[in-house]
């Protein structure tokens, strides 16, 4: 929490401090930011410890370290802003102030808001059904000649090659062979796919009807 | 003009790259890469024509060597036509590769292989419709048959145009593309490839990286699988939209002996064991034909020149080591290399993969390694460099241990040369066990003992096919040209330079500097510690120079039986040839290396030492 805090003081700062790189005084950045004062001071405290920004006077000056950190926190809340309202047709104020939350990882609630307002009717099957319930079977349950729908892969960033022969949630295959060991051979888009036991079980599947 | 083919593994790409190009092919690694590329030239009208047969991909969204090569071929040296080949029989996956390939917006021509097969499955497919959806030409071909292979350049050349096809992706991957497009200025494609976090582009990536981590936390999905999906349900309304209904298949009853525990893993046994036999027994009866040919025509016609000493040592030399390269070495490497080609194109191999895999595990490894284990018996080289493209450094150290530590066929040279040759042909085999138990004690206790975790394998099972023999030949005629022209000029030089120390007496001072260790350690002569010194430089060299140091072709008139087997075996194990450690340090680096060699001498001085105390 208090590092979307700091987060958002550093971005103000950097806003404030404008071409002259002037210091920004606490009311300024307490008045910019959307936090208790409390907050926004020991957010402040722990910046000038971890060495983004310094004190100057009566206000606070970016270091190069705070610069650099700054304008990443701006840039993505730029394209954040951007995206959402290519998305949700927002008008811009709105947009902004939602990405300013979602910029640092956003609240559930928001989420599940959000999600609802965007979920049209055209959205793939699947890919509602990879959060609510737990699948319980891996490919490993089933037995030789059986065909079952994926529902869900584990870790699909370790093993891309699965996505793109075609197993992903929502489609039939059929388990062709299966070791000893849990080696399995699997049916997928008409081509017969060797998977490793640690693949396979990575793998959840249910029945098909 | 620049032609390149692409597809998916084994949809006859090569077969088709083969009939348009037919001979003169340059087969060139892509800078940075062991990847090979394929570059033919051909006249079409007058017109040159350069076509690239680019490696075998699934996807050009992927993180293999293979699918980052074309992926960037296509991006910084765009062709100016690409020929996307298709495999009929498996539509829908292939036009998910096809939608990627769109998004480049080169102009192309879809061949369409295995239209024969297609029909014997009792698939049909609406040409028309296809062309018309994609908006591309479509050329129907079975390159099995040679059919409409002639087809293919003046449709490239002509018809080839850009598809305006574009995926419908979900209005979240939409809007990313949008404001990744606005805000960077960065096309559709580089927008879309930097949400799945490719690119050079570091601020692109940095703006996308944001959008994907927000799309991830809503979806419980990444970009890179909704835009998977996305492009896989695309192909399948295509894909439906021009195959007509197909009667279930039901045709692989091969397959389903190959694949099963029983009788696939004897097969497999029965494949491997069959193989090294026949290049045992082929093998040594081409090597008894060009050896006698070579002294009846050649040496003795040397001989009776009757040469000043010095040109005579030397001459004599250089022809030893043309008898051992080319009239040894040759009828081994060179039918290891058509054993294996048939192998790989037949689509057995990724069958023997399969049932592997499970042993492989023990090993640390998976059934995919099988693949560069077996290439190593034919030479190390290849074997290293397919070994480089596995995933974790865990699984790379140990193939390298593994794979230098196979008997490839200079090695062979040495068994069947030394052991089959003089001692016997059991003897010669129980070589290669003592080489394979060696192999599986190493493999277990390397898996034990680096930490990681082990990654299974994702392997598609080509179909069983009868493979081109066009094809085997060119593929085994360009594996031995590494052998016969990087290998056979050293070891030419490295024999001429041996008779030249020889004839000046300094290998005479160096045997007997080695004498005590050699005789008290190994009980082997001399002679022979220098030849295994020489055998570094290329394995049958430790032959070659045996022969050269004994003065006569005839080993067993100088040592006996059990000192030939302890030296076969002592080569055969030792130090991986100097060609192999020099791919091993480009492939794993220099302790990888360092650590091979020193294990390897270790094993083979230990080994040899033991069967020396044994035999007493």
């Amino acid at each position: 929490m208090s590092s979307s805090v700091r987060e958002d003081c550093l971005e103000a700062i950097l806003a404030l401090s404008g071409k002259d790189c002037r210091p920004v005084s606490e009311a300024e950045v307490g008045g910019a930011v959307e936090a208790d004062t409390a907050e926004v001071m020991a957010a402040l405290r722990t910046l000038v410890t971890g060495g983004d920004i310094t004190r100057e006077g009566e206000g606070y000056m970016l270091t190069p370290q705070g610069k650099k950190t700054a304008e990443s926190v701006f840039r993505k809340h730029r394209v954040l802003e951007c995206f959402l309202s290519e998305m949700l047709g927002m008008d811009t104020g709105a947009a902004s102030k939602e990405a300013c939350v979602l910029e640092h990882g956003v609240s559930d609630e928001t989420i599940d808001r959000l999600s609802t307002y965007i979920q049209g009717p055209g959205r793939h099957r699947s890919m509602r059904r990879g959060s609510g319930h737990r699948p319980r079977h891996t490919l490993l349950d089933f037995a030789e000649g059986d065909t079952v729908e994926v529902t869900m892969i584990r870790c699909t960033g370790k093993n891309r090659r699965l996505m793109d022969l075609g197993v992903i949630p929502g489609e039939k295959i059929i388990l062709q062979r299966k070791l000893g060991n849990n080696a399995v051979v699997v049916t997928v888009k008409g081509a017969d796919i060797a998977l490793s036991p640690e693949i396979a079980s990575t793998i959840f599947a249910e029945k098909a009807a | 003009m620049k032609c390149a083919l692409v597809g998916n593994p084994s949809v006859g790409k090569s077969l088709i790259f083969n009939q348009l190009t037919g001979l003169g092919v340059e087969v060139s690694n892509y800078p940075g890469t062991t990847v090979e590329l394929q570059q033919g030239k051909l006249c079409y009208r007058r017109l040159p024509l350069e076509v690239v047969d680019l490696p075998g991909v699934y996807s050009l969204d992927g993180d293999s060597q293979e699918e980052e090569l074309v992926r960037s071929y296509l991006v910084n040296e765009p062709p100016d036509r690409v020929i996307a080949v298709l495999d009929a029989t498996r539509m829908e996956r292939n036009l998910y590769l096809l939608l990627q390939l769109a998004e480049y917006k080169i102009p192309t021509v879809v061949v369409l292989n295995m239209i024969d097969e297609a029909m014997e499955q009792g698939l049909s497919i609406d040409q028309g419709k296809l062309s018309e959806l994609l908006g591309i030409p479509v050329v129907e071909t079975a390159a099995s048959l040679g059919q409409n292979i002639d087809r293919i350049v003046p449709a490239a050349m002509h018809d080839a145009a850009v598809s305006d096809l574009s995926v419908p992706y979900t209005p979240e991957i939409e809007a990313a593309v949008r404001s990744l497009e606005k805000l960077y200025g960065a096309p559709r494609l580089a927008a879309l490839q930097a949400l799945q976090g490719i690119g050079h582009d570091a601020p692109l990536l940095e703006g996308a990286q944001a959008i994907a981590t927000e799309i991830e936390a809503r979806n419980h999905m990444a970009p890179g699988q909704i835009i998977a999906a996305n492009r896989h349900l695309y192909a399948r309304q295509i894909s439906r939209e021009v195959i007509g209904a197909r009667e279930p298949d039901r045709h692989f009853s091969l397959d389903r002996l190959l694949t099963k525990s029983f009788p696939g893993i004897p097969i497999l046994c029965a494949v491997l064991l069959s193989m090294l036999i026949v290049v045992f027994t082929a093998g040594s009866f081409l090597e008894g034909l060009i050896v006698d040919a070579f002294s009846t025509f050649v040496i003795e016609p040397f001989s009776a020149l009757g040469l000043p000493p010095l040109l005579h040592a030397l001459g004599m030399a250089a022809l030893l080591a043309i008898v051992a390269g080319l009239g040894i070495a040759f009828p081994f490497v060179f039918i290891y290399y058509i054993l294996l080609s048939i192998v790989e194109d037949s689509g057995y191999l990724t069958r023997a993969a399969f049932l592997a895999d499970r042993a492989m595990h023990s090993l640390g490894l998976h059934g995919g390694a099988i693949i560069p284990m077996v290439m190593a018996f034919g030479c190390n080289v290849p074997a290293v460099m397919a070994a480089g493209q596995l995933r974790t450094t865990r699984e790379r150290t140990i193939a390298a241990f593994l794979i230098t530590m196979v008997p490839c066929s200079a090695r062979t040279v040495i068994i069947t040369g030394i052991v089959a040759a003089f001692v016997g042909l059991g003897a010669a085999l129980s070589v290669y066990l003592i080489v394979l138990v060696l192999v599986v004690l190493t493999g277990i206790i390397l898996a034990r003992s680096i930490p990681g975790g082990q990654y299974g394998m994702i392997l598609e099972m080509a179909p069983l096919r009868r493979p081109d023999a066009t094809l085997v030949i060119k593929k085994s005629w360009q594996r031995i040209k590494e052998f016969l022209f990087i290998a056979m000029p050293l070891l030419l030089a490295g024999s001429i330079v041996l008779g030249a120390l020889d004839y000046f007496g300094w290998v005479a001072a160096f045997s007997e500097a080695v004498s005590p260790v050699s005789e008290g350690l190994f009980g082997l002569p001399a002679e022979a510690t220098t030849a295994l010194l020489f055998g570094i430089l290329r394995k049958e060299m430790a032959f070659e120079t045996l022969a050269v140091l004994a003065g006569t072709a005839d080993l067993a008139a100088v040592m006996s039986a059990v000192q030939l087997y302890t030296f076969a075996v002592i080569s055969v194990l030792f130090v991986p040839c100097i060609s192999t450690i020099a791919v091993l340090l480009k492939e794993m680096g220099a302790k990888v290396t360092t650590m091979v060699s020193a294990y390897t001498i270790a094993l083979g001085f230990f080994v040899g030492a033991l069967i020396h105390l044994i035999t007493g």
